[in-house]
């Protein structure tokens, strides 16, 4: 028996839906990385100098560095997502490192969509139920996607870019439900001037 | 013969405000019940039939009389047809809220078996027989006749049919945030929107029609000098043109929930989409606000007497609008009966429109108006302090005259007069709508000098405005709604806003207050009291509500249930305020009140509910990495998850494909994809204690590189969940559970955690997604994988032996289990790693007769092994010493989580029911799961019951059915016969121990 190949979900890297001001993809599978470290200042510096990056401490912030992003999941905890060949490094870096935690690789836990274009925040409106106005860019929220738990990230993308990234289990149906969300071809146009209806 | 149709539209006349929303160049043709008919473009339904002259539209739900449109909104309770056809057909249609389009086919509701002969009506001369509620009393005798009733009652039930065809169109959910919702475009709602933007807050204001505006157009007058519909329009404009409001038109508000959520159902146009294909028919908002504003009106209320219900019956203010909007009259010979002014402008309106005023009937006893002064100065043929106490039909049932009689004396035939008329045009005053506020739990409080509800104490966020909130006068609405407009701001920012109100010089004719005196007097009979029509879409007359009252139901919610009042789709929007006067009468001592009003505040289609969900969509599916492997797999619903249950062969069935997948991983070798079973990492330093807190079993003792099957209790000491425990390093262990479990098995855990024990060093992480698994089972597993690169010892492996390490190039995990009563090696691998192994180890198998199994087989194997299901032998109330397992219970434990519920004397009694084999004297009888066992089949019933069959199947291995059950006291009866109560017959079986087979050998 040979050595064992990747299969990324829904056979990424492709595209799921386009228009014109909207993009649907798919992308390979990336590596997940959980980081859960007991509170203290000692710790997060530790684990900083570890991965040689400054972890974020405001809820549901990002930090996006070298191909890597470290999400804030919770008091103490992150998500490091990224390539899939750079996870084995980071676990490198933190085993030595006194952080007194638990560093858990997860990477094949997720899948991961990336909707992009001026129509994607409408697009988002369709499947999930957070307000996404306050969400700024290099933040992230925990929520659902038509039901379904997902991590969601706004890139810092002059046009609207937003990865969404499920469980695994659940890629099929999430990229179903976007896709079908994708299908309006009209928009909204939200509090923009708009004809006057009759009287 | 059929009555010649006449053409009731008006003529377009130059300078008037005749018919100012259709557009008289582009004609539609259209059909109702298959005639062809033709209407113009900005027509509802409701307005190209009355141009049509079609007065009966459709049979009322329980009498089918004949009914005709009565009004001009979703108030309507009549006007529900059913439009189109095949798979686009849609009952229950509101033809008053429905503009027409070209080809539309339109057709009566609730006639059987036509619309021309409705056969249906015969059951309105059965109505002595038919009080409220006798369905409840009746068709119950003789007993083998309900066959008969039930057939007949679902032929005649119900408004509308159900399409046969599976609906081709898109729906679609929104969510959406703003500061302000705005229910309702009229003036109140345009002045609310312009105070609340104002504020620069998000305002989303919806309207249920297709235009802004409300009623304005129904009157004249000038707003700051300009006619009050250009000074509409131009608010108008101001509000689409701002970046702070939202404007939804052909939207409803569906209902209001806790927090600020609002459900707004809009109906679109997929044809005036550049891809119809795509474009949604409708659409549900859900939307989040800080402060919801009701400005929805008010209804006008309908008079109650003997026989308001034919056809060519109208609301007056109803009236006077389609024929402004949309040139139609309501008919020829018109009498007009009145409780205020209203009815005097629609007399002068209709007149200009060629309409024949027979009568004006003005119920007021001392009518002195400006508008009654000028009709008596036209010559208006008036007759006041009077009423309308009946009509007559024609050979339709159509209205073709009107019972006049004086107030004062309504006894006596001199005092009588009749008017002949096509139509009667009734107006008893207005009722405030602010009935939305129902489901936020607000109860409105009647005012018996309107003669309708106004709000009454209102939940934080919510706010009522204009004619909604009893104001009826333009200035007063306009003034209302920007109040009501900052009211919401300062609730939005916390704060005061100051704003100045906006002045206005309005001269628009106030109206004097109409009376509330649209009700029966009281020596009407019983005959004509049974004909008075309060709930016109439910067929409720006040003779129902005297029965329901004389029968001890005097509170409104028992009324309603009793009666059926307010139980239509219209949920009695134009009755709610005749009931409370009607009970007010009869119930003096008691406060009238409403009933509870719910959501859908209108109709909406079930599309509309379901938007996306449907089809794949309809609810989340789970998939493992080897779905795409699996396609030749019977599948079985497991929570979300659909496992392969089996893998059949060409011409096999399922059973078969089950005894034939468990002969061959008892005799070579199973593949099972055990990818769904739960993976949970606990980790730090006192990782150890809290598993052993946790848990019933010891687990303080378990080494590096072992597992350990485990029983985790509930606080009552009850089995929640079973797992093996596998101690990979000295401070992580790894919690392997059942399938699909993860979510909740982690969530219990957090929970002790967080809430119980928060000073304890450890961190739970669920791993489950990311490991695929695959489960080898069978004799020949070791030589399978020696073919495998590895640095895992598998083929050393003992049983509970657990390791990590590195096979065929990956991170892995092995974990030798005993689920199935075989060898047997669990192997993960990061996920995207699985289907590369299933593929490579199939391959490899194949010399050594590899078996693809499912659930169905692991199900069966662990049967054969006496091994319990979670799922099958426990259901919340099970001990671990129901189940035989009383030695994974630690019971000298100082503490683990159900420890004091499970030393409950009663936990323990010797009655409990344990978890033991059964086997039936006929070996090929596999009982049926859920089957009651008892000792005495020919015991007259009741016959005591002492047991149920949990799991049952017919085992290849032992060539005989198996079952285990939970019997009462079932340890101390091995060997003891018992029946099975199967399809009447009690079947025999001897109880015995769950170890049926081991190491291959039947025990």
């Amino acid at each position: 028996m040979n050595r064992l190949s990747w299969t990324d979900s829904l056979a990424a890297p492709r595209s799921l839906a386009t228009r014109s001001d909207l993009s649907v993809a798919i992308i390979e599978d990336p590596g997940v990385l959980d980081l859960q470290f007991p509170d203290g200042e000692y710790i997060w510096r530790t684990a900083n100098a570890a991965l040689d990056v400054e972890l974020p401490r405001d809820p549901w912030q990002t930090v996006w560095i070298d191909g890597m992003r470290y999400v804030w999941t919770g008091p103490g905890r992150w998500r490091v997502i990224g390539p899939r060949h750079r996870i084995g490094d980071l676990i490198d870096r933190l085993r030595h490192a006194d952080h007194r935690g638990a560093v858990t690789e997860l990477t094949g836990a997720l899948s991961c969509f990336r909707i992009a274009g001026s129509g994607a925040a409408e697009l988002l409106m369709r499947v999930c139920p957070l307000a996404l106005g306050p969400i700024n860019r290099d933040e992230a929220r925990g929520t659902s996607i038509s039901g379904v738990p997902a991590l969601i990230v706004r890139e810092a993308s002059s046009v609207g870019s937003w990865l969404i990234l499920p469980a695994r289990s659940y890629a099929e149906y999430v990229g179903l439900s976007l896709v079908e969300a994708a299908r309006t071809p009209e928009r909204l146009r939200l509090f923009e001037p708009a004809s006057p209806p009759p009287v | 013969m059929a009555r010649a149709r006449r053409n009731l539209r008006v003529p377009e006349k130059e300078g008037s405000n005749i018919g100012r929303l259709i557009d008289r160049t582009q004609p539609i043709s259209f059909t109702f019940n298959g005639r062809a008919m033709k209407g113009f473009a900005g027509d509802t339904v409701a307005s190209a039939l009355i141009a049509n002259d079609v007065r009966r539209l459709t049979s009322s739900f329980k009498y089918h009389r004949p009914r005709g449109v009565l009004g001009i909104g979703s108030d309507d309770p009549n006007a529900i047809v059913e439009i189109g056809v095949g798979d686009r057909r849609t009952p229950n249609l509101n033809a008053t809220q429905v503009l027409l389009a070209p080809d539309m086919r339109i057709a009566s509701q609730n006639v059987w078996p036509s619309p021309r002969l409705d056969l249906g009506g015969l059951i309105g001369r059965l109505k002595p027989l038919m009080p409220p509620s006798f369905q409840y009393k009746t068709f119950k005798w003789p007993v083998p006749t309900w066959r008969v009733y039930e057939k007949a009652l679902r032929t005649l039930g119900g408004i509308g049919t159900v399409p046969g065809a599976a609906d081709p169109d898109r729906y679609e959910h929104i969510h959406v945030d703003a500061d302000v919702l705005i229910v309702g475009g009229g003036l109140a709602g345009i002045a609310a929107a312009e105070a609340a933007s104002a504020a620069d807050l998000k305002v989303v204001l919806v309207e249920e029609t297709h235009r802004l505006g409300g009623i304005a157009d129904g009157y004249d007058g000038r707003v700051d000098g300009k006619p009050l519909l250009d000074w509409v329009q131009n608010k108008v404009r101001n509000l689409a043109a701002s970046r702070d409001v939202h404007i939804l038109t052909n939207a409803g508000v569906a209902g209001l929930y806790d927090h600020g959520l609002a459900i707004i159902h809009e109906r679109l146009d997929p044809n005036a989409s550049v891809e119809p294909e795509n474009a949604p028919r409708e659409r549900i908002w859900k939307l989040r606000t800080k402060a919801v504003i009701l400005a929805t009106g008010a209804h006008e209320k309908p008079l109650v007497f003997p026989d308001n219900d034919r056809p060519g019956i109208m609301l007056a203010t109803a009236a006077r609008l389609y024929l402004r909007r949309y040139g139609v009259l309501p008919g020829q010979r018109v009498v007009i009966a009145t409780t205020g002014d209203e009815g005097y402008r629609t007399a002068a309106d209709l007149a200009a429109g060629g309409a024949e005023i027979v009568r004006v009937v003005d119920l007021r006893l001392d009518p002195d108006g400006s508008l009654f002064h000028i009709m008596k100065a036209r010559g208006t043929p008036l007759a006041v302090g009077s009423a309308p106490v009946g009509t007559t039909k024609g050979k339709k049932g159509e209205l073709a005259g009107v019972t006049i009689a004086n107030r004062l004396t309504l006894d006596g035939p001199a005092l009588r007069s009749h008017a002949d008329a096509d139509t009667l045009l009734v107006s008893g005053g207005w009722g405030p709508a602010p009935f939305l506020a129902g489901h936020l739990g607000a109860r409105l409080v009647f005012d018996e000098e309107l003669g309708g509800f106004r709000p009454g104490e209102l939940p934080g966020g919510l706010f009522v405005a204009g004619a909604a909130n009893g104001k009826f006068h333009a200035a007063e609405v306009l003034e209302d709604g920007w109040r009501a407009g900052s009211i919401a701001v300062e609730h939005v920012l916390g704060s005061s806003w100051s704003s100045v109100v906006p002045s206005h010089s309005i001269e628009v004719t106030a109206d004097d207050d109409a009376e509330p005196v649209g009700m029966l007097p009281d020596v009407a009979t019983a005959a004509e009291r049974a004909t008075a029509f309060v709930d016109l879409q439910n067929d409720v007359t006040i003779g129902d509500l005297d029965i329901a009252i004389r029968e001890g139901y005097s509170a409104p919610e028992h009324l309603k249930r009793y009666t059926t009042l307010g139980q239509g789709v219209d949920q009695g929007k134009l009755a709610v305020a005749n009931a409370a006067m009607v009970m007010a009468k009869a119930l003096p001592n008691a406060t009238p009140a409403h009933t509870t009003f719910r959501p859908p505040w209108t109709p909406i289609t079930f599309g509309a509910i379901a938007g996306t969900r449907r089809g794949v969509l309809f609810k989340p599916v789970r998939e493992t990495p080897l779905t795409a492997l699996t396609s030749d797999a019977l599948r079985e619903p497991l929570g979300l998850w659909r496992p392969p249950a089996v893998f059949p062969r060409p011409g096999e069935s399922r059973e078969e494909a089950v005894r034939r997948e468990a002969r061959s991983v008892r005799n070579g070798v199973g593949l099972f994809d055990a990818t769904l079973g739960v993976k949970i990492a606990v980790q730090g330093p006192d990782a150890a204690q809290f598993l052993d807190r946790m848990s019933a079993t010891n687990l303080a003792d378990l080494e590096v590189g072992r597992s350990r099957f485990a029983l985790f209790l509930d606080n009552d000491g009850f089995v929640l969940e079973d797992a093996v425990i596998a101690r990979a390093e000295n401070d992580r262990f790894i919690v392997s559970a059942g399938i699909g479990r993860a979510d909740n098995l982690c969530a219990w855990f957090e929970r002790w955690r967080q809430r119980e024990w928060p000073d304890l060093n450890l961190f739970i992480t669920d791993e489950t997604e990311r490991w695929g698994q695959l489960l080898l089972a069978g004799p020949r597993v070791p030589e399978l994988l020696a073919a495998a690169s590895s640095d895992i010892d598998i083929a050393g492996f003992e049983t509970d032996s657990y390791a990590e390490g590195e096979f065929m190039g990956t991170t892995a995990r092995a974990l030798a289990t005993r689920y199935t009563a075989t060898p047997e090696v669990e192997i993960a691998v990061p996920a995207g790693h699985l289907p590369s192994l299933w593929e490579q180890i199939t391959e490899a198998g194949k010399p050594l007769g590899i078996t693809h199994f499912g659930t169905d087989t692991l199900h069966r194997l662990r049967l054969e092994g006496g091994a319990f299901d979670l799922d099958h032998e426990t259901d919340g109330s099970v001990t671990p010493y129901d189940l035989g397992l009383g030695d994974l219970v630690k019971v000298d434990k100082p503490f683990f989580v159900g420890k004091e519920g499970l030393e409950r004397p009663g936990m323990t009694r010797s009655s409990r029911r344990h978890l033991v084999g059964v086997l039936t004297e006929d070996p090929s009888f596999v009982p049926p799961p859920g089957a009651h066992l008892v000792l005495d089949p020919d015991h007259a019933p009741p016959r005591r019951v002492v047991g149920h069959v949990t799991s049952s199947g017919y085992s290849p291995t032992l060539r005989r059915s198996l079952a285990l059950a939970l019997i009462s006291a079932g340890e101390r009866h091995i060997g003891d016969r018992v029946f099975i109560v199967s399809s009447g017959e009690g079947l025999p079986a001897i109880i015995s121990s769950t170890a049926f087979f081991s190491n291959g050998e039947p025990t």
